[in-house]
């Protein structure tokens, strides 16, 4: 796995057998319980604690956009250790550079999971671009990001895990 | 030795292994360096506040690093300091061309170098600044001393005393 942006939650197709993130989070947790999980300001951290909190998690609070950037670091600083970012729309939307810089360092050990629900869902489900006009697999091809893949369901999640 | 190669020497010295940057023509030759060097990684940032989380992510991973930046990157990154750096108690160096001081020809460059050494004071982040070349080792040597001691970013300013002013055009 390298390089891998998944939007999620079921942009386009609202209403048919969406992705549960809590529940593709404990999905992912037991399937990769080695891996180091950062875990952006939304609720991705939430439902990563939700998990059972292990040292292997870091909950990032109040650093929106930054997930990406503190995955790249440490998959850097720990080569041989498969590192997962947990993050948002709004988080990658506030910091879209972070898909450049990581498509330029080209980590083989970072996966990078967007949770794409269209809304800043903390602060009262205001729309995020996604809603509307933005892709976020497409941004992160333009960046240059080797492998990215865009799922809608949980089947299709847990096959883009293996990818 | 130059500046240049002084801090080079002494970024080894100390073990500072991730290179955070966005280029500036007085860094630029550091850089330069450090990228033919394996025994740094260099990782190019399109903004500044990204070195904060890579930096973050490095220390949790073993690894020390500084952030190279111009003094307006320390405004593009205010917010990943006071809630990500501070609180999760990260050190790593923070090496700033300074601008908008001595010599400077740039309007738009006054503000924020200006409002620099200020806005750190207000973090409760420590700063020094490199006015002369005799100074170069002790002064990083103790600044990154300062960071890992004290488990927070420490800046170190580099001077248009020491290495000039950019000329107009």
């Amino acid at each position: 796995m390298e390089n891998v942006a998944m939007g999620n939650e079921g942009q386009g197709i609202k209403g048919r057998g969406l992705i549960n993130r809590l529940g593709a989070t404990r999905y992912l947790v037991s399937r990769v319980p080695q891996a180091l999980i950062v875990a952006g300001p939304g609720n991705a951290k939430f439902d990563l604690a939700a998990t059972g909190d292990r040292p292997q998690h870091f909950y990032i609070w109040n650093s929106l956009g930054l997930a990406p950037s503190v995955g790249l670091g440490l998959a850097l600083a720990q080569p041989k250790q498969q590192v997962i970012v947990l993050d948002g729309d709004g988080g990658t939307l506030m910091n879209p550079g972070a898909l450049v810089t990581i498509a330029r360092m080209a980590p083989s050990n970072l996966l990078h999971i967007v949770w794409d629900n269209g809304q800043y869902q903390l602060t009262g489900g205001q729309p995020t671009a996604t809603a509307t006009v933005t892709d976020l697999a497409a941004m992160g091809r333009g960046a240059g990001l080797q492998h990215v893949a865009a799922v809608t369901t949980m089947s299709e999640f847990e096959v883009g895990l293996e990818t | 030795m130059t500046w240049t190669d002084i801090v080079f020497e002494r970024l080894k010295a100390n073990c500072l292994e991730v290179v955070c940057h966005v280029p500036d023509s007085v860094l630029a030759p550091l850089i330069t360096r450090a990228e033919a060097d394996p025994f740094f990684t260099v990782v190019p940032l399109t903004r500044e506040e990204e070195g904060i989380g890579v930096l973050t992510g490095a220390y949790l991973g073993g690894r020390r690093g500084l952030l190279m930046m111009q003094v307006s990157g320390l405004g593009n990154s205010v917010n990943g300091l006071a809630s990500l750096a501070i609180p999760y108690q990260i050190p790593f160096l923070m090496f700033i061309s300074q601008r908008g001081e001595l010599g400077e020809f740039n309007a738009a460059q006054i503000a924020m170098g200006r409002a620099a050494r200020p806005v750190l004071d207000a973090l409760d982040i420590q700063h020094f600044t490199l006015r002369r070349v005799d100074e170069v080792a002790i002064l990083t040597d103790g600044a990154i001393k300062t960071a890992y001691t004290a488990q927070r970013p420490v800046a170190l300013f580099l001077s248009t005393e020491m290495v000039g002013w950019k000329k107009e055009g």
